[in-house]
C-alpha cells in the first residue's frame, strides 16, 4: 500500500523538473509579450511559480525565483534585481501560508492570483512603464485573464506532477 | 517492524501537513543580494553589460514572435483585404467628391477676383516709365499733411508718384510754377496696393494720418506675417509702380473682430528738407 514511498525521494529530477516547467513559462511569456504591443503582460513565470510555492514548497526554495527573475529583468531591460525582488516577496508569502492558499476553493485561489498579480503589474508599470491612457484597461483585462487562466495552468500543472513528480 | 517504523517516519516526512511554513529568516540572504545587485545597477549600471550579452541570447524567441505576428498579420490580410479595398475605395470616391467641390469654390473665388479688378480698374502694367529728379523744400501740415518738392515743373505730371531712396514717399496733389505738393504715403485715406515680400500675399494699405504709420486693410487671422516682413508696391490698379518698399510690419495684434489682424507698417522714407525724391510714372 505504501510502496511509493519506498522509492528514493529523487530530489534533483524534481527540482529540474520544477526548473524546466518555470522556463517554458518564461519562454512563453516572452514569447506572448513580444506579440502584442502592451504595457502589461501575462505573467506566466509568476503563476507557474506561484504553483509551485504551493505545491512543493519544500522542493523549489528560491533559486529559481531569483533565477528567472533575473532572467525576465534582462529580457525586459529594466532595472536588474526588480522581477526578483517580486518574485521573492511573492515566493515568500506563498510558502508562508501555503497551507490556508491549498486548503482554498479554485475560485478563491484565482481571486488570490488575481490579486497578487494586479500588485505586482501595478508595481512594475508605476517604476518602469511608460504611462498611457489605455494602460487601465490593459491593466483590468490581464489581471482578469490571468485569474481564469490559474485553474487551466494548476490543472496542467497538477497533472504532470502527479505523472512525472515522485516526491512528495 | 523496525522497518515499518520507517516507513511511518516516511511518511510522516513526505506528507504536505508536516512541512512547515517558510521562516523570514531563510528569506533574508536572498533579499539581501538582490538588493545590493538593484543597489549595484542603479548606482553603476552594472546590468547595462549582463543585458547586453544576455539579449543576444533572447533574440530568437523575440524574432519567433516577431515572425508569428508578422504571420498573423498576413493571414488577416489576406483575408481583410477585399474589404480593405472597397474601404479604401470609398474614401477615395468621398475625397475626390470633396476635392471636386473644393474645385467648384476656387474656380467661383477666381471668377469673384477677376470681376472685382474689372469693377475697380486695377491692371498689371509691363512697361518701364520716365522719371523726374527733385528734392524737399519744405512741410506744411495744414489744411492738409503735405511735402513741397522743388523739380522741373515741365516734366511733371499729376499722376506720377513721388519716390525716395527708402521708398514709397506719396502722390502729387498740386503743381506749382516752381514745386509741386505731396501727400504723403500715410496720410488718411490714402490706399496702396502692395504684397508682402516673403509671402508673395496681395494686400491694401492704408495711411493712418500718423507719420510714417500705415495699417494693412482686412487682414486674416490665419495670414502669415511676421514682424519685419517688407512689404512693396505690387503695381496693381497702376496707381502706383510696382516693385517699391512701402514699409516694414512693426506692430501685429487682434482687431476687435477676432478674425481680423490688425497690423502697423512703418515707411521707412524720410521727409526732411533735401532728400531727393523722384518722381516716376507708375
Amino acid at each position: 500500500m505504501t510502496e511509493y514511498l519506498d522509492k528514493k525521494n529523487n530530489f534533483i529530477s524534481v527540482y529540474f523538473f520544477i526548473g524546466i516547467t518555470i522556463l517554458v513559462s518564461f519562454l512563453l511569456e516572452v514569447f506572448t509579450s513580444n506579440l502584442f504591443d502592451l504595457s502589461v503582460y501575462l505573467p506566466l513565470t509568476l503563476m507557474v511559480l506561484i504553483y509551485w510555492n504551493m505545491a512543493l514548497p519544500k522542493d523549489i526554495g528560491l533559486i529559481w525565483a531569483m533565477i528567472f527573475g533575473f532572467c525576465l529583468d534582462v529580457n525586459k531591460e529594466i532595472l536588474l534585481g526588480s522581477h526578483v525582488l517580486l518574485f521573492l516577496l511573492i515566493s515568500f508569502l506563498t510558502q508562508r501560508y501555503f497551507h490556508r492558499l491549498r486548503a482554498l476553493y479554485m475560485i478563491q485561489q484565482s481571486l488570490f492570483v488575481a490579486v497578487v498579480i494586479l500588485i505586482y503589474q501595478i508595481f512594475l508599470i508605476l517604476f518602469f512603464s511608460e504611462f498611457r491612457q489605455s494602460i487601465f484597461l490593459e491593466l483590468i483585462l490581464l489581471t482578469v485573464l490571468s485569474s481564469l487562466l490559474w485553474p487551466v495552468i494548476f490543472g496542467i500543472l497538477r497533472q504532470l506532477r502527479i505523472k512525472f513528480v515522485q516526491s512528495s | 517492524m523496525f522497518q515499518n517504523e520507517h516507513k511511518q517516519t516516511s511518511i510522516a516526512s513526505n506528507a504536505i501537513f508536516t512541512t512547515g511554513s517558510m521562516r523570514a529568516s531563510k528569506l533574508l540572504p536572498s533579499l539581501i543580494f538582490t538588493l545590493i545587485i538593484l543597489i549595484l545597477d542603479i548606482n553603476f549600471s552594472l546590468g547595462k553589460e549582463i543585458k547586453s550579452v544576455f539579449l543576444e541570447s533572447f533574440s530568437p524567441i523575440n524574432n519567433l514572435s516577431q515572425s508569428t505576428s508578422d504571420l498573423s498579420e498576413e493571414i488577416s490580410l489576406f483575408f481583410t483585404s477585399q474589404y480593405k479595398l472597397v474601404r479604401d475605395l470609398e474614401d477615395k470616391n468621398y475625397e475626390i467628391e470633396r476635392l471636386n467641390f473644393e474645385l467648384l469654390k476656387l474656380e467661383q473665388l477666381s471668377k469673384e477676383n477677376e470681376e472685382l479688378l474689372e469693377i475697380m480698374g486695377y491692371t498689371k502694367r509691363k512697361t518701364i516709365s520716365k522719371s523726374v529728379i527733385g528734392e524737399i523744400i519744405d512741410m506744411s501740415y495744414f489744411p492738409k499733411e503735405s511735402i513741397s518738392i522743388k523739380t522741373d515743373i515741365e516734366e511733371i505730371k499729376e499722376e506720377m508718384v513721388a519716390i525716395s531712396m527708402n521708398g514709397l514717399v506719396g502722390t502729387i496733389d498740386q503743381i506749382f510754377p516752381n514745386y509741386v505738393k505731396v501727400i504723403p504715403i500715410y496720410e488718411k485715406n490714402i490706399n496702396i496696393p502692395g504684397i508682402i515680400q516673403r509671402t508673395n500675399q496681395n494686400i491694401i494699405l492704408e495711411g493712418m494720418g500718423e507719420q510714417n504709420i500705415l495699417s494693412i486693410k482686412n487682414f486674416k487671422n490665419n495670414s502669415n506675417i511676421l514682424i519685419g516682413d517688407e512689404i512693396f508696391t505690387s503695381g496693381l490698379g497702376g496707381k502706383y509702380p510696382k516693385g517699391f518698399l512701402i514699409g516694414k510690419v512693426k506692430k501685429i495684434s487682434n482687431s476687435e473682430d477676432q478674425s481680423f489682424l490688425e497690423v502697423e507698417v512703418q515707411s521707412l522714407s524720410n521727409f526732411s528738407s533735401g532728400t531727393k525724391i523722384l518722381f516716376a510714372y507708375p
